[in-house]
């Protein structure tokens, strides 16, 4: 916490060099979420762009009690959430998600994997979002319903929903072979 | 215990467990119990234990490094840049997935800069206009020395601010002006480095990229001597659309170079959309200078800072004017 606290301050005090290290350091988490929040590369490089730059311009507010991921995965979020937005208002674009070519029992993990990323994107981007900051990001429940500004007990149901729509994808995809009785 | 106890079990476990990696193999002794004599919550783990499994995987792909094979093609190729690369011939297209994640983490910080600058350096009210600056840049006062230069005023024009600039430099400028501007003076600062550039062809592999080299016409640069017109697209088989709304590669290809060793989805993306694009190309050829943050600042000086900054919060704001945004669904169409 000290060394973001430390590079923060660097950059606030306008060192460039600082700037491009927290780029640097970030960028990864910043655009994983983009991309899997949006499930398109483009869009996830324009919403990690706007990400940094915002947060750069808000970096004074920036509360060093607490992480600085959690706060930039705030951002990231945010801007996910217009893009998605303004998706809705323009024509669609087609998402050309590839049909498995395997089933259970005999999918390696790019296939697993392939199915899971095309799970997330059927998720509510509410259930994805929180999800993902709690799977991909170990954002604790208290961490993840201070950022999108919610109660934990609301986290802990999206998430909940989020596993439940996730593995009957999977099993509507026959990924995974379970009793869907149990998931009721 | 019932099944649907051993499912609320799970689920507290889950929730208890999820930020660690014991969460695919372990289960609690009691669930395991009950698993074991129920197929239903036994089939119910086995999954999680799958699900879990394939997030963990996630968690190690490094989404920067990689680009899912044949998407980005697909997705971008349109039927008018398609042309407009035919126009010249062979065109060397190659996907350089090494890199990608390199030059767009350099790319990012680099236009991170470009607003830090204009957040932390204070600088004096000037009114030149944005395409004045480009025009400036070509000329002599402030060469394009620099990569990051050229992503500034991609990414001043492509800001609100740049938005309200475009819409203040009336008098028959267009927004292609700025454009062809910009990369006039990208072409300039192209072609005086080729030996780098032919460099990075060689990194690429692209065997018919070294054959062909990159040739830059001598004279015949339609960017680099004066501002194109209608019919200089028309003249080079391009399409109203293209002139309307350039791709990175009818820009270049306008300008004289005949092969580029580029991902397909650089050749063809709108450039007004895609500025970071461009600072790739140029980055590609030359790593960015430490003059780049005196440049920024000259640049930045140069422009009108009377403008309110733009919105730093989510409600409203939009970084693309929606007239000349690209539409992915006419690409796809």
């Amino acid at each position: 916490m000290s060394e973001e606290r430390h590079l923060v301050e660097r950059c606030l005090a306008g060192e460039q060099l600082a700037m491009v290290e927290l780029v640097d350091r970030f960028r990864g988490p910043v655009f994983g979420l983009a991309l899997r929040m949006l499930g398109h590369r483009h869009d996830a490089e324009d919403v990690c762009q706007e990400t940094f730059f915002r947060a750069f311009r808000s970096l004074h507010t920036w509360d060093s009690a607490r992480g600085f991921l959690p706060w930039l995965l705030a951002i990231v979020g945010n801007r996910c959430r217009t893009r998605l937005s303004q998706r809705q208002r323009s024509p669609q674009w087609v998402e050309l998600a590839e049909e498995p070519t395997q089933r259970a029992g005999e999918q390696d993990d790019g296939g697993l994997l392939e199915e899971v990323t095309l799970g997330l994107q059927q998720l509510r981007p509410e259930y994805r979002e929180a999800f993902l900051l709690l799977h991909q990001y170990n954002l604790s429940y208290p961490e993840i319903a201070q950022r999108l500004d919610k109660p934990v007990g609301t986290i802990k149901t999206w998430i909940h929903r989020a596993r439940r729509d996730l593995l009957e994808h999977l099993r509507r995809r026959q990924v995974v072979e379970g009793s869907t009785d149990a998931m009721s | 215990m019932q099944c649907h106890e051993f499912e609320r079990q799970l689920q507290f476990w889950l929730d208890d467990c999820a930020q660690c990696d014991q969460v695919a193999t372990d289960l609690p002794a009691e669930l395991v119990e009950h698993s074991r004599s129920c197929r239903g919550c036994s089939a119910l783990a086995a999954d999680y234990r799958t699900l879990f499994g394939a997030l963990g995987q996630l968690k190690e792909v490094d989404l920067l490094a990689t680009i899912p094979a044949g998407v980005a093609e697909r997705a971008t190729v349109t039927p008018a840049s398609r042309d407009a690369l035919a126009v010249h011939g062979a065109v060397a297209v190659r996907r350089q997935q090494a890199d990608r994640s390199p030059a767009f983490g350099i790319a990012i910080a680099a236009l991170v800069l470009v607003a830090c600058s204009w957040l932390f350096t204070p600088s004096p009210h000037q009114s030149s206009s944005p395409v004045a600056v480009a025009e400036q840049a070509d000329a002599t006062d402030l060469p394009p020395q620099d990569a990051a230069l050229i992503a500034a005023i991609s990414q001043a024009w492509r800001s609100n601010r740049g938005e309200t600039w475009v819409a203040r430099t009336t008098g028959g400028l267009s927004n292609l002006n700025l454009v062809s501007a910009t990369m006039s003076a990208a072409t300039q600062w192209l072609q005086t480095r080729s030996t780098p550039w032919e460099q990075l062809l060689q990194a690429s592999g692209n065997a018919a990229a070294r054959t062909d080299g990159l040739v830059a016409s001598q004279g015949s640069s339609v960017l680099a001597s004066q501002e194109p017109t209608p019919d200089d697209f028309a003249d080079h088989g391009l399409s109203l659309l293209e002139w309307e709304q350039p791709s990175l590669g009818t820009m270049l290809t306008l300008a004289g170079w005949q092969s580029m060793a580029l991902p397909t989805e650089m050749l063809d993306g709108n450039l007004f959309e895609k500025p970071q694009w461009l600072l790739q190309v140029a980055d590609g050829i030359s790593p960015m200078a430490n003059t780049m943050a005196g440049t920024i600042t000259a640049l930045l000086r140069a422009l009108p800072q009377d403008e309110d900054p733009p919105a730093t919060d989510d409600r409203g704001a939009r970084s693309v004017p929606l007239d000349i945004r690209y539409d992915r669904a006419i690409c796809l169409g």
